[in-house]
């Protein structure tokens, strides 16, 4: 099988895309209104939340971690903010005030990983928990806030439209693609990213500060699901703390993982993430469209998800001599 | 001097004496009406304990009624808040059964998941009432939703909102699949529209009570069915998503939504008034909140042996639309922990 895979000349990334046109032309040609501008933009709009975070979970896991309180940042963090507001604050305090709170969950997280050394996996598990509980005892009063007020510019962010067309979360989600991938390619904070994701111990006898540069992933992966809590927000005017406790984490590995970024780390850019998320875009739309029952969607979503981990674990086989305890 | 000290003692000593006779009528028992003390006596000591799904609108409006009877008339009232999580709810149920309180009431998110739960709570001499979303045993008392009843009651106003004139195409979004209201409920709609070949359902999906899950379904049904008349939701708090939705699409003349919910003012009747929502089904959680501490109020008086003699409240439905809408059809939190 790994035979085959990489006797070819495709890498996963490119696979995904060749399926991600063919579910493209079939539904073009079966459904009726797919092939619409319209559609397509609601399409990118649908998975746009998913893609931001995904950016997020993408960074730390090409930095051989994974951040499993994504979703309880995202809903603890703007659900503060905005309990906060609809108590009376004005709203940029609030913000920031939320902001700060995931950022300081993110330099935990990265704390817990770097210098106590707890395996990602764990420390962001038992922390997920730590920021739910935490967050309905002392943060949110209640699990949907209403945000009735019109939060003008600000709602914009979820739902405007650039130019009367194209809906702003896509915009968001392009633009932090950008900024991801220019940062992670370009600069040398990226290549440490991967440097310390391919081999963690070599990155250290070379002089990267491996444990600063891994605090520093996680709280950028927590700013960016505080920002896409924002979004989210915006887009449908209540913050809904629910999530914390839905799948929703698996979808975000789902995104990253079949864009072909590797579980074991140092592999993968942002343009996995963007065709990973197209191909979840697709299927979701296609699968709405067709009206295909809860069970059946959650079904081919789990499916998918086990062939891509099977792809990645036969392109991206665990480097026995980089592996360490704990590691995914 | 030793007189007048004397004198004065006395004096004193009758004043004391008069007082105590002007405030001796208020420290007798008041009188007994036959019920009264038997009445206060029944709530002594007793503990009732509830399990909800999480601490949203609905759940808080119950819990503020609960307390505010539970201050009133002395008994002790606990709340285990399994957050969402089926796991941790039947958790916190065993862990109730263990400390054997007096009453015990859940609300179930999943049809059949306590459903040995309950019976091993009344085994162990528990009452059991089993609010909103009710399992397929009976307890001693179900209070909540007839969700069936409400999906019929929705499907009735996709006749009158999408007649002549409309392309007659509705969409359903539903909760979580294993939920009683989006069984029931969805089982209501599809029912009562069968009976109206002129309506068409054109997509059931689950939205997971989750607006913007909504939000995303309802965005691509109304690029596929441009023509679609209505979106009949099972909760306001989910199908806030699908109004956020057709608004942006630019389709309020066209599109409408149809739902339900525990007439929450910020989620409700703000809702109706700003038109997101044209008809609103609603399954008053006040009402229930009150009926809830009133249950509570009489299995504490009654004590039968548990699940004897069960009985039900369902709920009386309610329809508001823009035009039906008033000040007073809705509530708010405060306004039920104070008693309204």
């Amino acid at each position: 099988m790994q035979q085959v895979l990489k006797g070819g000349s495709l890498n996963q990334e490119q696979m995904v895309l060749i399926i991600s046109a063919i579910l493209f032309i079939l539904f073009s040609i079966t459904l009726d209104s797919f092939l619409q501008i319209s559609n397509l933009l609601s399409l990118l709009q649908n998975v746009s939340i998913l893609g931001i975070l995904a950016i997020g979970m993408s960074v730390v896991i090409i930095g051989r971690g994974i951040d499993l309180t994504m979703v309880a940042v995202m809903v603890y963090s703007v659900g503060w903010s905005f309990s906060m507001y609809l108590d009376g604050m004005s709203i940029l305090p609030a913000l920031a005030l939320g902001l700060l709170l995931a950022l300081a969950i993110g330099a935990f997280n990265g704390f817990l990983v770097s210098y106590v050394e707890i395996p990602a996996i764990f420390a962001t598990l038992a922390m997920a928990t730590v920021i739910s509980g935490l967050g309905r005892f002392a943060l949110v009063e209640s699990d949907t806030l209403f945000i009735t007020v019109d939060l003008g510019l600000l709602g914009t962010l979820g739902s405007g439209r650039l130019a009367g067309v194209v809906p702003m979360p896509v915009i968001l989600f392009l633009v932090l693609a950008c900024i991801a991938y220019v940062a992670l390619r370009f600069t040398r904070y990226g290549a440490f990213v991967y440097a310390i994701g391919d081999n963690y111990t070599a990155a250290r006898n070379n002089g990267i500060a491996n444990r600063p540069m891994t605090l520093l992933m996680y709280t950028i992966s927590a700013a960016i699901a505080f920002f896409a809590g924002l979004i989210m927000t915006t887009t449908v005017s209540t913050v809904n703390t629910k999530l914390a406790n839905s799948t929703m984490i698996y979808d975000i590995i789902l995104v990253v993982v079949i864009g072909g970024i590797g579980l074991s780390g140092g592999k993968g850019s942002i343009r996995n993430v963007l065709s990973g998320t197209i191909l979840i875009g697709l299927l979701l739309n296609g699968m709405t469209i067709m009206n295909i029952s809860y069970s059946v969607q959650s079904i081919l979503k789990a499916v998918i998800l086990l062939a891509a981990i099977i792809v990645d674990s036969m392109l991206n086989p665990r480097d026995e001599q980089t592996s360490q305890q704990g590691d995914i | 001097m030793k007189l007048g000290n004397k004198k004065s003692i006395l004096g004193i000593a009758a004043f004391v004496a008069g007082t105590m006779g002007l405030l001796s009528p208020a420290l007798a028992e008041r009188p007994d009406d036959g019920l009264y003390d038997l009445y206060t006596s029944s709530f002594e000591d007793k503990v009732v304990a509830f399990v909800p799904i999480g601490m949203y609108d609905l759940t808080q409006g119950w819990i503020a009624a609960m307390e505010h009877s539970a201050e009133r008339l002395g008994y002790d009232f606990q709340v285990r808040d399994p957050n969402w999580s089926i796991d941790a709810g039947a958790q916190a149920l065993e862990q109730f059964i263990a400390e054997e309180p007096d009453i015990l009431i859940f609300q179930n998110n999943d049809m059949h998941a306590y459903t040995k739960l309950v019976q091993r709570a009344m085994q162990a001499g528990i009452n059991v009432i089993q609010m909103n979303l009710k399992t397929p045993v009976n307890s001693d008392a179900f209070i909540g939703g007839d969700w069936y009843a409400v999906g019929a009651a929705e499907a009735m106003e996709a006749v009158r909102l999408c007649g002549e004139g409309t392309s007659g195409k509705v969409a359903i979004l539903q909760g979580p699949v294993t939920s009683p209201p989006s069984l029931l409920g969805v089982a209501g709609i599809e029912d009562t529209l069968a009976d109206y070949p002129e309506i068409t359902i054109v997509a059931n999906q689950a939205a997971d009570w989750d607006a913007t899950k909504a939000h995303s379904i309802a965005s691509t049904l109304l690029r596929q069915h441009q023509d679609l008349c209505a979106f009949v939701g099972l909760w306001d708090n989910q199908d806030i998503g699908a109004a956020a939705a057709i608004r942006e699409a630019g389709m309020e003349d066209q599109v409408i939504v149809i739902t339900e919910g525990g007439g929450n003012q910020t989620s409700g009747c703000e809702n109706i008034r700003n038109g997101m929502f044209a008809s609103y089904t609603k399954v008053d959680t006040r009402d229930q909140a009150r009926q809830l501490a009133s249950a509570v109020e009489m299995l504490l008086q009654v004590n039968p042996e548990p699940g004897s003699q069960p009985f039900g409240l369902y709920t009386d439905n309610q329809l508001l639309t823009p035009e039906s809408v008033s000040d007073t059809s809705c509530w708010t939190i405060e306004q039920i922990r104070q008693g309204g």
